[in-house]
């Protein structure tokens, strides 16, 4: 079972459900409009390039490439203070140009990471209930 | 019909006023908003008594107007307001104050923003509510970024900052200028909290905080409460001090922008460049006209970024332009007079408007830029970002 997780974890709402839920089912899901395909994120409940609201959950590839990217070596929440430095990254996801998600990329020395680096996301579940989506150097496998 | 003269000069600053600044204040938030909005209501000339609007805004550390209003004995307030938001609002707060007055419905408003930045409540530790026993659940737009660690505005800033340095070779050396700039300035206030001068060695050897920030990049946590009173122009002219006016305003961004900036279009077009030309169009100015800036500073970045999207330089060119000596005193613009929020101390940005309106009065002793007449103030955060063009 898991050893106790004492960082900040998601409170999942009705707009972000079935993101949090792809996550626990280790797929990466990006609500996506049925009107003119544009995918959302985060998650609301009306496409912002059409206004329409009829909104899918559609799996993705999980490849993308870091947009930008911090180094945090001072931690102030909980549980991360011991874990500095770790990357804080905006990816883009390869299915759409500015489709942006904020996640960590892991399994990678900071200083390697550059505009444009591959990445493909992979998951780590934090505690019982939730999974977080997460980003390793793309080909370093599951 | 354009809106450009309903609202512009219609009111001014008449009264400021700022208690010290301290890393710990001993005393109550309240007590540090009272004694600061005291200190403006008196500069104005006026008491208590005429004063017909309250407003504040606030993330943190916080003030509530009803308790400010009932300790200061108003009895009679047409328009009060407790703004949620952080240094967005600094500006945009002083802005609702002057619709206000525009609009006929109030006469002298008092503006105030007080928080025990250090020794209370730390901004940098705001993304999370008090927790129960077990991890913090994080609700609303935060469940994307705080479980990934992104605690605050730092690491937020910090990836506009590296985008910029991926998009046009911005160096860390280009944010070490502008905190070595606005240190020297510091010096001259007395009222500063850092006041020991510092070089560009000092910031390349301070720690990390998100890289690409340093410690050096980032604003002071302070006690402290800042104040103004805005009058209707009409009753600005006879009181103690010249009236400084705000010839125009706004609040604004670019589209559809949540925190962590994830829908944000372009890291690299900030908020100034989507209200820039229409706040110096209403104010029947352009940006070369300003003579002192003081913009919102709670990271060095944030002024690269700036200069860039008002245009008081090329898109790309903010490092150069800070390094050949562009915010200087003697520069082309003089940027953060006071020290900023970076030197001098960090009231939400509130600070920083107060030394605009010294600048403007032609009262800011040592700091002093000879014939300023004209300043833009700002504040920012995240994906929008407020500012005001004054007068005097």
């Amino acid at each position: 079972m898991t050893v106790d997780y004492v960082k900040p974890i998601p409170e999942p709402n009705r707009d972000s459900r079935g993101f949090w839920e792809g996550c626990r089912a280790r797929e990466l899901r990006i609500l996506r409009c049925r009107e003119c395909g544009t995918y959302v994120h985060q998650p609301a409940p009306l496409c912002h390039a059409c206004n329409a609201s009829e909104l899918d959950w559609q799996r993705v590839s999980g490849r993308g490439r870091v947009y930008s990217w911090v180094v945090v070596h001072h931690g102030t929440l909980p549980g991360f203070s011991r874990e500095t430095p770790y990357v804080v990254a905006f990816i883009e996801l390869a299915e759409q140009p500015g489709l942006r998600i904020l996640s960590n990329v892991i399994d990678c020395d900071p200083s390697e990471l550059c505009d444009g680096f591959e990445v493909s996301v992979t998951f780590v579940d934090a505690g019982d209930e939730v999974s977080l989506p997460v980003f390793r150097p793309a080909g370093a496998g599951e | 019909m354009n809106g450009e003269d309903l609202a512009r000069d219609k009111a001014a600053v008449t009264g400021v006023g700022c208690t010290g600044f301290s890393r710990d204040s001993g005393v109550s938030v309240d007590a540090l908003a009272l004694q600061a909005s005291l200190l403006a209501i008196r500069d104005a000339g006026l008491e208590p008594s005429d004063i017909d609007g309250v407003l504040t805004y606030g993330v943190g550390d916080a003030a509530a107007v009803r308790d400010i209003s009932q300790a200061l004995g108003l009895e009679s307030v047409n328009w009060y307001c407790d703004v949620f938001g952080g240094g967005s609002y600094s500006c945009a707060t002083v802005a609702q104050a002057a619709m206000a007055i525009a609009t006929g419905l109030c006469r002298h408003v008092l503006v105030y923003r007080a928080l025990n930045g250090r020794s209370g409540r730390r901004l940098g530790r705001t993304a999370l509510g008090g927790g129960d026993a077990g991890p913090p659940r994080v609700p609303g737009p935060g469940q994307f970024s705080v479980p990934f660690g992104m605690s605050g505005p730092v690491q937020q800033y910090g990836l506009l900052a590296r985008r910029h340095m991926i998009e046009f070779g911005t160096t860390t050396e280009h944010f070490g200028q502008v905190a070595v700039t606005l240190r020297g300035n510091a010096v001259l206030n007395p009222r500063a909290i850092m006041r020991d001068p510092i070089t560009l060695e000092d910031h390349q050897a301070s720690r990390w905080i998100a890289e690409p920030l340093r410690l050096l990049d980032c604003c002071q946590e302070t006690d402290a409460g800042c104040a103004i009173v805005l009058s209707r122009a009409d009753a600005a002219r006879d009181r103690p001090h010249p009236p400084v006016y705000l010839s125009s305003f706004a609040l604004g961004g670019s589209g559809p922008a949540s925190q962590p900036l994830d829908k944000y279009p372009d890291f690299t077009r900030l908020f100034p460049a989507h209200i820039g030309p229409g706040l110096f169009g209403r104010a029947g100015l352009s940006v070369s006209d300003i003579d002192v800036a003081a913009l919102y500073d709670a990271f060095t970045f944030l002024v690269i970024a700036q200069l860039e999207d008002f245009g008081f330089c090329g898109k790309g060119e903010g490092g150069p332009f800070v390094a050949g000596g562009g915010i200087a005193r003697e520069g082309a613009i003089p940027v953060g007079t006071n020290g900023g929020l970076l030197s001098e101390g960090y009231v939400h940005g509130l600070n920083n408007l107060l030394e605009a309106v010294e600048q403007l009065r032609g009262n800011a002793g040592e700091r002093q830029i000879e014939g300023a007449e004209t300043a833009l103030a700002t504040g920012w955060g995240a994906n929008v970002g407020s500012a005001l063009v004054l007068r005097r």
